[in-house]
């Protein structure tokens, strides 16, 4: 069974305006997953579906098994653990463990299994360090690691990561890298909403193409990539891996050392080594 | 005359540590484009803000060294005054919404009203902004209602309109998508053009390396390389110091086993893509053919 | 692409059609403290003529309809509950009526009738000013007068703020509904939401300020120098003689009231 089932789901704002229209698809767990797409085609509402936070206007949203209908959002975040892109809209404690320990009030944990888990959380989001600082004190980029870690802690099945490369330095991309590819090997399934092709190119395996409120596309990364028409519509440009490899032809995929193979093969100076 | 001079500039936060900022020494010459690098809290917005004066008029604290420009001593001016001849513009496109204009009209309006411009040139002055950053059609909208990425071409214009010698922009792209964000470069780089002085802190490394006259990269406060684009990224250096390269740069790295002949320093994804496939015979659909 | 008119001067003369609201803000504002004033010297007769006077004058400015919505379910409520609860509970000694097992006395009656005059001549006069009187115009025509400019931003900005804290206030609940924090169900429930609510919007709203005033700086907020403006509030020769007739009516009213109470 998968972890995240979306069947046929819309979203229509009170208002009548249509956000998402019959979307569907499935995320297993230890799966990664980025939706892409231009501002506007749905990917953040479809999202908020997930983590019921919006309830489908019709269609249904399944978490393990129970639909998010029958339950409050806080509920279904047990399972579901979104960051939101800006982390200035959670984080109010005084210090950092204290935030990141926040959510886990109400799962009834011993303390010591508790601090445990904030250690954990902190130290896979590289704020081991910064435990007994005051959140405000630090960048935005590092508080963004903040919101990460007060969800790692709760330890949800699915980690939702919204834009999380915004504003990240190469430190930050890494840490991120090694949070994601962490997730996946506990079995945690992975999905984030991102711009950034190179970060998707490298840490997210199936790729969705989202445009004008629905999926154009929902394949892995290798191939979506290559979709110059998906691409298109999701007025993004492909990793750089990928447009050397458009060159050649999309059997390349994001394997560099299929494309040195052809590209050498192709040479029209070969050079003797 | 240069259009920034910075000499031995020192500066502590108020009860900070250590500081910010370590003998600096760094000169802009009128018309550059330079890009600040480096891993974050390396120093990179603090240096914005003492080109701007923010730092020390603003955040108080200590400051040992001078930083003139435009031939100005920005420590002995007054931080209203300086509105003039620096322009600056953040990361967060909502809080550069000032709150009291209704319209976008008005919003750009607001830092002439406030230089005290006369009436008549302020509309002028608007009226040639609004259309070159294409943003007639927003004119009537509500600053606060628009996204946020037409906000930041919002904040950028409301600056460029007060029409500074020297522009200081910190992050402006890091919460914006691509598109967004190249329409932001489009009205940098026409600033640039109109012979204004750029410093630039960015994250996104092909838009540095295709566009800056110069690249700073900064560690711990100090400068650690100062350097074309070429230079910076070739210098092993550069990655140590936790900056990230060009996306070109990367890929011709892992293209070194395909044998083909690469310059080895590619600052353009396009350059390279060219590259490859005139050494496989191949045409490069996206390059028009190129005149030498 | 259409330019609209510019002014010759560059500058729009704020002037609605309506000559009521035309008025200069700062008049308004005159007349109706200079209103509420002599109202309080004298008794409930003048209170009612003035009254009458408000209605016709948010009749004439076309802003009846929102005069009477807020000013009955507002002033005149709380005037007849006030009126009410002291003609029933004051203890006086002259007992006109028995309701039940209380008394209204005509003590009651008589204070009750005074305090619910104080309250409708402060209160239809605040109505009317709030239903006249633009907040945008009147920081513009008090900062042509002189008043500072950091004064009219707070001013402006407060008001474009308020929606804006309101959106806000959606997502953060929203981001921390998605962390485990329940906000729907019972009052209990939302008051235990209640820090994590509104914390973050504060802190917020803390570092909002603080980048704010790096953008008003970048605009030149604090630059020494006057400043100008592409909208001017005008100030008529209506305006300066309604202001000079509050004065003199002020004046009067004055010496009337002393001279009755010299009777």
């Amino acid at each position: 069974m998968p972890l995240v089932s979306l069947e046929d789901v819309s979203f229509s704002y009170p208002s009548g305006h249509r956000a998402v229209d019959s979307v569907s698809f499935a995320v297993d767990a230890g799966e990664s997953v980025a939706i892409i797409g231009q501002n506007g085609a749905g990917k953040t509402t479809t999202v908020k579906m997930i983590n019921g936070l919006l309830r489908p206007t019709s269609g249904t949203v399944l978490i393990d098994g129970a639909d998010t209908a029958a339950q409050t959002a806080a509920q279904t975040s047990r399972r579901v653990g979104y960051v939101f892109q800006n982390p200035d809209d959670q984080i109010f404690n005084p210090t950092v463990a204290k935030e990141v320990g926040y959510g886990l009030r109400r799962l009834s944990l011993p303390a010591a299994e508790r601090e445990e888990r904030v250690t954990r959380a902190c130290e896979a989001a590289g704020l081991g360090a910064a435990m007994g600082a005051n959140p405000y004190d630090l960048p935005l980029s590092i508080r963004k690691f903040v919101a990460i870690a007060s969800v790692l802690a709760a330890d949800p099945d699915v980690v939702i990561l919204d834009e999380p490369t915004a504003g990240q330095d190469l430190a930050g991309l890494l840490r991120l890298t090694a949070l994601i590819d962490g997730l996946q090997q506990r079995g945690k399934a992975v999905i984030t909403i991102s711009h950034d092709m190179e970060f998707v190119a490298q840490n997210f395996d199936r790729v969705i193409v989202m445009a004008d409120r629905a999926v154009v596309r929902d394949a892995r990364a290798d191939e979506i990539f290559y979709d110059t028409g998906a691409m298109e519509r999701a007025s993004l440009r492909p990793p750089a891996l990928a447009q050397a490899g458009a060159l050649v032809g999309p059997e390349v995929g994001l394997d560099i050392d299929r494309l040195n193979a052809e590209l050498a093969a192709r040479s029209l100076t070969p050079t003797t080594r | 005359m240069d259009a920034v001079t910075i000499e031995n500039l020192t500066y502590t936060y108020p009860q900070a540590p250590a500081p910010a900022l370590r003998d600096i020494d760094l000169t802009i010459g009128a018309g550059e484009l330079v890009s600040v690098v480096g891993a974050n809290g390396s120093g990179k917005s603090s240096l914005c803000q003492a080109i701007r004066g923010f730092i020390p008029h603003f955040y108080g604290g200590e400051l040992a060294g001078r930083v003139v420009v435009d031939g100005t001593d920005v420590a002995a001016q007054e931080i209203g005054d300086l509105a003039g001849t620096v322009g600056f513009v953040f990361q967060n496109p909502f809080t550069q919404m000032s709150g009291v204009a209704r319209t976008v009209f008005g919003e750009i309006a607001f830092g002439l009203e406030n230089l005290g411009v006369a009436p008549l040139e302020i509309h002028e002055r608007v009226e040639r902004v609004l259309e070159d950053a294409g943003l007639q059609e927003l004119r009537d909208r509500d600053p606060m209602q628009l996204s946020g990425g037409q906000q930041q071409r919002v904040a950028l214009a409301s600056v460029l309109v007060m029409d500074q010698p020297v522009l200081v922009l910190d992050e402006p792209t890091s919460q914006l998508d691509p598109a967004s964000t190249d329409g932001v470069f489009d009205l940098v780089l026409a600033a640039r053009a109109r012979g204004r002085t750029v410093v630039l802190v960015e994250h996104k490394m092909e838009h540095v390396a295709e566009f800056s006259d110069r690249v700073v990269v900064m560690d711990g406060g100090s400068i650690a390389l100062n350097g074309t684009p070429a230079e910076v990224f070739s210098d092993p250096r550069c990655e140590a110091l936790g900056t990230r390269l060009p996306e070109s740069m990367y890929l011709r790295r892992a293209l070194e086993p395909s044998g083909l002949r690469l310059s080895p320093t590619p600052l353009r994804l396009e350059d390279l893509l060219q590259e490859i496939s005139s050494g496989t015979g191949g045409s490069h659909p996206t390059t028009a053919p190129e005149v030498h | 692409m259409t330019t609209p008119d510019i002014p010759a001067d560059g500058v729009r003369v704020d002037a609605p059609a309506n000559p009521i609201l035309r008025l200069n803000p700062i008049t308004v504002l005159t007349v109706l403290l200079a209103a509420c004033a002599i109202s309080l010297f004298f008794g409930w007769q003048v209170t009612l003529c003035l009254i009458a006077a408000y209605l016709l004058t948010a009749l004439a400015a076309g802003r009846l309809g929102r005069y009477l919505s807020l000013w009955l379910r507002s002033v005149v409520l709380l005037s007849v509950v006030i009126f009410a609860l002291q003609a029933l509970l004051y203890p006086g000694e002259t007992v006109l009526r028995e309701v039940l097992f209380l008394d209204i006395t005509a003590e009651g009656v008589d204070k009750g009738l005074r305090i619910a005059t104080m309250v409708m001549s402060i209160g239809s006069a605040l109505i009317l000013g709030s239903v006249l009187i633009d907040i945008r115009r009147m920081t513009r025509a008090l900062e042509q007068r002189g008043t500072s400019p950091t004064a009219s931003y707070i001013v402006l900005s407060t008001l474009t703020m308020i929606p804006q804290l309101k959106a806000h206030m959606a997502t953060i609940m929203d981001a921390q509904r998605a962390r485990g924090i329940e906000t729907d169900a019972s009052p209990l429930v939302r008051a235990k939401a209640f820090l994590p609510t509104l914390s973050p919007l504060i802190l917020n709203s803390i570092v909002g300020v603080e980048e704010r005033a790096l953008t008003l700086e970048a605009r030149g907020f604090s630059s020494k120098g006057a400043t100008t403006s592409l909208v001017r509030i005008p100030d008529t020769g209506i305006d300066r003689t309604l202001r000079a007739l509050t004065y003199a009516a002020i004046v009067i009213a004055l010496a009337v009231r002393i001279w009755l109470w010299m009777q």
